[in-house]
């Protein structure tokens, strides 16, 4: 009994040589087998015929608009990035390095050394809590259905 | 192949242009592979819209070892399941199948219609094999890959998914003739 699932494996080219020419000998002599052959053959043509869904008329635009955004996203972190690096690197050295009384600076003389590390830690309390803020904001705006 | 090859490269350096070509080259597949996961042109359209911003986002991790559309698809089923996934979560069951009934267009002549229908008639999986195998030309190994099973396997239920579309065709047409 050649079954269907047969048919479709001639139909695909996934039976032998061997396999092959057997099976064509016999729908040569079998008509209803050949009938089965062809209604297979045919779903086959008009499935392969068959055209792709199209989608609405902006999609591409709609893509590209959200492509686009967050190249654009790329492009404020960058000049926010160059923005506040020289301020990130300024307030740094101002945490990390230790200002002598006897230097150039003279904030030592106005501020006593706690007031001063408690300014210390305020700016750069600030400038986490900023950057945070900025990328909150960016997120929302530009990449809330990238992310 | 070379030349969209050459399109993909660009599109890495970030040439959003060379990207918009492959929108325009792929947005009918994989437009048509979410539908026939969601069953909901509206959403299929917003996973397709995902899809290739995912795809622009990891483009650099395309190495070129499949199909630029066997990727796609990789990302676009997995979008696309993720929607369905959510959907049953946020629809109760009997709204979730109402959804499912869709609508063919009216311009489409009458056996790309029914043909049409009766693909809309087979289960989720089913249908993504018939469309991988006709519009995308992957061949089983790369089927394989995109759905996550076997070779052996998606010959069996390809055959399995033409021999149920054959019956509800011949189903489709009869009650037509019918009528």
């Amino acid at each position: 009994m050649i079954t269907d699932e047969y048919l479709l494996d001639y139909m695909d080219g996934l039976l032998t040589d061997r396999q092959r020419v057997e099976l064509e000998e016999i729908m040569f002599n079998d008509i209803q087998l050949k009938c089965r052959y062809e209604a297979l053959l045919f779903l086959n043509r008009e499935l392969g015929n068959l055209g792709l869904e199209k989608p609405g008329p902006d999609f591409e635009k709609n893509v590209m608009k959200k492509v686009n955004r967050k190249v654009s996203f790329k492009t404020h972190l960058l000049t926010y990035l160059q923005i506040v690096g020289p301020f990130l690197f300024f307030v740094f050295i101002f945490t990390f390095i230790e200002i002598k009384e006897d230097s150039l600076f003279s904030l030592v003389q106005i501020f006593s050394a706690k007031a001063l590390s408690f300014l210390r830690f305020g700016v750069n309390g600030l400038f986490i809590l900023g950057s945070f803020l900025i990328a909150i904001y960016f997120q929302t705006r530009e990449w809330v259905k990238v992310w | 192949m070379e030349q969209e090859q050459k399109i993909i490269n660009l599109a890495k350096t970030g040439d959003s242009a060379a990207f918009s070509v492959l929108v325009n080259t792929y947005s009918a597949l994989v437009f048509t592979f979410a539908y026939r996961i969601l069953r909901n042109r509206e959403d299929a359209e917003e996973a397709a819209q995902d899809t290739f911003v995912k795809a622009w986002k990891y483009l650099a991790g395309y190495k070129g070892d499949s199909k630029f559309s066997t990727w796609l698809c990789s990302i676009a089923r997995n979008t696309s399941l993720t929607k369905l996934e959510n959907k049953k979560h946020s629809f109760p069951f009997e709204e979730f199948n109402k959804i499912e009934l869709v609508e063919v267009e009216d311009n489409a002549d009458e056996k790309s219609v029914f043909l049409k229908k009766a693909i809309l008639q087979l289960n989720s999986e089913e249908a993504q094999l018939i469309t991988l195998f006709y519009h995308s030309e992957q061949s089983i190994l790369e089927i394989a890959k995109i759905m996550n099973i076997e070779p052996g396997n998606v010959k069996v239920k390809l055959h399995r998914a033409r021999l149920k579309l054959k019956e509800i065709t011949a189903l489709l047409i009869n009650k037509k003739s019918v009528l």
